[in-house]
């Protein structure tokens, strides 16, 4: 390509370098869409089993704060593996899905932090009547469920896949029926099966159809 | 010229874009919301010097933006596609395939 920058292209040249530009661009943008899905559901999974392995174990609700850890292990280790690996290109609709997830993962850990400082009694915002001192009468992971299946949600819309749409709202309709009539511990295996359906799965059907692509 | 001798007329095609290096950085921007200059650079198969060159006169034609940041401590230059770039693109595919056309038996 050095040595023929001024060169004159012909009609097919020209649309053979846009063609080929586009296909590998494309791959490259779909390359990897999928880890962030995976590692995040993989990492809820653990953590919704440890947890309630321990609440059940100990019977001491204060395990949840392993959930705080889940976030910054998840953000970091996110940040030096997939995040390295991505190639030096940002499609519009990764921009948009990173926007989706982001506020996501604000919205579910300042939520979370504000019920817990509330109920431990450090933030006197509401009236303590309002807010047992029992974290799980706080519907934290009801929060969680339907935020995620939101995103998950939106996501599938944003790509256009129906089953990604469709494993969002399961996630957020049938995860909110169980996070409000499963008791203490067992709301975490909630959780666990909402990072399968809402977050390992829409991850499986994204790396699928870049595999399908190719 | 008639309407009918207008539409086979070919079109004329956009010199800063009929170039092999600057066509292939438009088509990766052109469908991404922004690409490093790395990935250009590996992409194209172009090295530095000239790809900053060709980049610096897309820039210059209000083609692309390019701004210049830094990745940790790396820095690190980014380029976009302007609205006039997307729309000079695309007139040049309608050029393209006003020759195209022409070319069928």
């Amino acid at each position: 390509m050095e040595n023929n920058l001024e060169k004159q292209l012909t009609p097919e040249e020209s649309l053979s370098i846009i063609s080929a530009s586009m296909e590998k661009s494309r791959e490259d943008m779909l390359e990897n869409a999928g880890a962030p899905m995976y590692w995040w559901g993989s990492l809820m999974l653990v953590f919704s089993l440890a947890v309630f392995f321990l609440w059940d174990k100990t019977g001491s609700s204060a395990w949840n704060c392993l959930w705080f850890a889940m976030a910054i292990i998840g953000y970091i280790v996110g940040k030096c593996t997939y995040g390295k690996k991505r190639k030096g290109i940002r499609s519009f609709i990764s921009v948009i899905m990173q926007k989706v997830w982001g506020t996501f993962g604000i919205l579910a850990v300042s939520s979370s932090t504000l019920i817990v400082l509330c109920v431990l009694g450090i933030l006197r915002f509401f009236p303590t009547r309002l807010l047992s001192p029992d974290p799980v009468s706080v519907p934290i992971t009801v929060i969680i469920v339907v935020l995620l299946g939101c995103s998950t949600t939106v996501t599938g819309w944003i790509l256009k896949n129906g089953w990604i749409a469709a494993a969002g709202l399961l996630t957020g309709i049938v995860g909110t029926a169980f996070a409000v009539a499963l008791p203490g511990a067992h709301q975490e295996l909630v959780l666990t099966g909402v990072s399968l359906v809402g977050l390992i799965l829409p991850g499986l059907i994204i790396d699928k159809g870049r595999c399908r692509h190719e | 010229m008639n309407k009918e001798d207008d539409a086979l007329a070919f079109k004329p095609l956009d010199p800063l874009l009929n170039s092999e290096l600057r066509l292939a950085v438009m088509s990766i921007l052109v469908s991404a919301e922004s690409a490093d200059f790395s990935y250009l650079k590996l992409r194209a198969g172009a090295t530095a010097g000239n790809l900053s060159v060709q980049i610096d006169k897309l820039e210059k034609a209000g083609y692309i933006a390019v701004s210049k940041g830094f990745k940790g401590k790396m820095p690190q230059t980014t380029c976009r596609i302007t609205e006039n770039g997307r729309k000079a693109f695309e007139e040049y595919v309608d050029a393209l395939r006003s020759y195209i056309r022409d070319d069928r038996p």
